[in-house]
């Protein structure tokens, strides 16, 4: 688990956004977003359904065009999809997921060879997968094929990682499990943005980006995360817990 | 010779058997390793429906004279670029598969029901397994070849499509003009109508019997290939024709894998 991650021999990923609008078909659905993610920082990208999550990592990952300013990445972008397949009889290993990570980087009529297989298997190493490489991917439990995508991610050179709501469903031991990968991944010099719903776990992290159909925050959480942010943040879903903290909304899968 | 081996051997012994016989293999073989992803795709109903969207090439080439197989290629060609073209607009994806096929069946029937039943098309339809020569059996052996590669060149990429949504557009585009490549081969041996046993019985079977891929489609192309001599040992002895009983014997590992428990992860 705490091996070296394949990522930490480049580790030089930074993401920059200038006064960006994101949209589908012309029609802004983000406005106002601007930051910086340093090498290494984890940041939380946070905001209710609908708010502009799910744009902003599709822009990232280059599925959509902004529809003005621009952005930046200074490494590779590996993603992490919040669910990858519904079907858990799709016929691959743990081992063929993470070489599929490898793709992107070669042209269309390579195959993946022994380089490739080699990364992959660093990279199942790297998340604590080594010893279930063969294992049929659907076996695997939902923090298990998480920590899967992130090593196809990294396999594929990934020095900037995009996580959609990676702790979803995964219970307390899994969920830890994870959040100390990313952990060891963002100290090896890897940038993370995760879109959550965790007010504790953005607490944690170096950066939080509050988005509610444009940016609202972006900064450390201490400055961030504070009431009238994510009242502005999640409006009247906001949840107060006793003792004083503050709890986002329940997750609803949402395509914006 | 023992006598059950001479009763097994009878049918090779004969002429017209061999290049039949070379031909369905080898084109089911790689028509069934296809099938595979047509399967894992959920396509089947596209590969159902093409054959029935070569129709009208086949009527329109056997009414104007030119060979049945160049309508039949032709028609295949459409009814490809008809069902990439509706699944950018029209979804679910079945949805799109029957509003393109639709009016190419249509217009097929129209133009068979214009005058006296075309000559050709039946076989066109129907097949004529020991109808085969020489030249379709190189053609099996020149076009089988580059069929498997595309799909091993394209084998990582299609398996990606189904962990993440990695192509996923392209890559059912690439599989439905696999498929029609795959039905024109199988269509002269099966006809347009029973080549989709080929297509889809073996690879159904292997899906049942395996969680690998490439297990998969060795498993299916295995169960194509022995389809065709089974079906052509079984044609032969019951005096029945060749093609509809190769297309039975594709089905029966199928309906037989109803019966084992699918291979499937909790």
């Amino acid at each position: 688990m705490e091996a070296v991650p394949v990522s930490a021999a480049s580790p030089q990923g930074a993401v920059l956004v200038e006064e960006m609008v994101a949209g589908y078909g012309g029609t802004p659905v983000l406005t106002g977003v601007d930051f910086v993610a340093a090498p290494g920082e984890r940041v939380a990208l946070l905001g209710p359904n609908g708010g502009g999550k799910t744009t902003l990592i599709r822009t990232l990952q280059g599925e959509l065009s902004p529809i003005s300013g621009t952005f930046s990445l200074d490494g590779q972008m590996g993603h992490v999809p919040q669910k990858s397949t519904g079907r858990n009889d799709w016929p691959v290993t743990t081992l063929d997921v993470a070489i599929c990570g490898t793709l992107d980087g070669l042209p269309w009529w390579r195959v993946p060879g022994k380089t490739q297989r080699r990364s992959a298997r660093q990279a199942l190493e790297a998340v604590g997968l080594g010893d279930r490489s063969s294992t049929p991917y659907g076996e695997l439990s939902g923090g298990q094929q998480r920590r899967a995508q992130v090593a196809a991610a990294l396999a594929g050179g990934a020095s900037i990682l995009l996580l959609d709501e990676p702790f979803a469903g995964l219970d307390a031991v899994a969920a830890d499990r994870l959040e100390k990968l990313l952990a060891t991944l963002a100290r090896a010099g890897t940038t993370i943005l995760i879109a959550t719903h965790d007010l504790d776990q953005a607490q944690a992290w170096e950066k939080v980006l509050c988005l509610n159909g444009k940016q609202l925050a972006f900064g450390p959480p201490e400055s961030v995360l504070t009431r009238q942010t994510l009242e502005a943040t999640f409006g009247s879903d906001l949840l107060e817990v006793p003792g004083g903290g503050f709890m986002a909304p329940p997750h609803h899968h949402h395509d914006h | 010779m023992p006598a059950p081996l001479q009763w097994l051997l009878d049918p090779w012994q004969s002429s017209i058997v061999g290049p039949g016989a070379a031909v369905t293999v080898v084109v089911g073989a790689s028509a069934a390793a296809i099938g595979c992803w047509v399967l894992l795709r959920d396509l089947p109903y596209a590969a159902e429906s093409l054959s029935h969207g070569m129709f009208p090439g086949l009527v329109a080439a056997s009414l104007l004279g030119i060979p049945i197989a160049v309508g039949g290629i032709a028609g295949l060609a459409i009814a490809a670029a008809a069902i990439t073209a509706a699944r950018r607009w029209v979804s679910p994806d079945n949805h799109a598969v029957a509003v393109a096929i639709t009016p190419l069946l249509g217009l097929g029937a129209i133009l068979a029901l214009s005058g006296p039943v075309p000559p050709g098309v039946g076989d066109a339809l129907f097949g004529d397994v020991l109808a085969a020569d020489t030249t379709d059996l190189l053609t099996a052996l020149l076009l089988a070849p580059v069929l498997l590669l595309v799909l091993r060149t394209a084998h990582w990429r299609l398996l990606a499509s189904g962990v993440k949504s990695y192509d996923s557009s392209r890559m059912d585009t690439l599989v439905i003009c696999l498929l029609a490549v795959a039905t024109a081969m199988a269509a002269r041996s099966l006809g347009a109508l029973l080549a989709v046993a080929l297509i889809i019985g073996p690879a159904s079977a292997a899906q049942r019997m395996t969680l690998r891929a490439s297990s998969m489609l060795w498993l299916a192309s295995g169960i194509a290939a022995l389809s065709a001599v089974v079906g052509i040992e079984v044609a032969w002895h019951a005096g029945v024709a060749a093609g509809p009983t190769i297309a039975i014997c594709a089905i029966i590992p199928a309906a037989a894998t109803v019966l084992i428990p699918k291979q499937t992860t909790t």
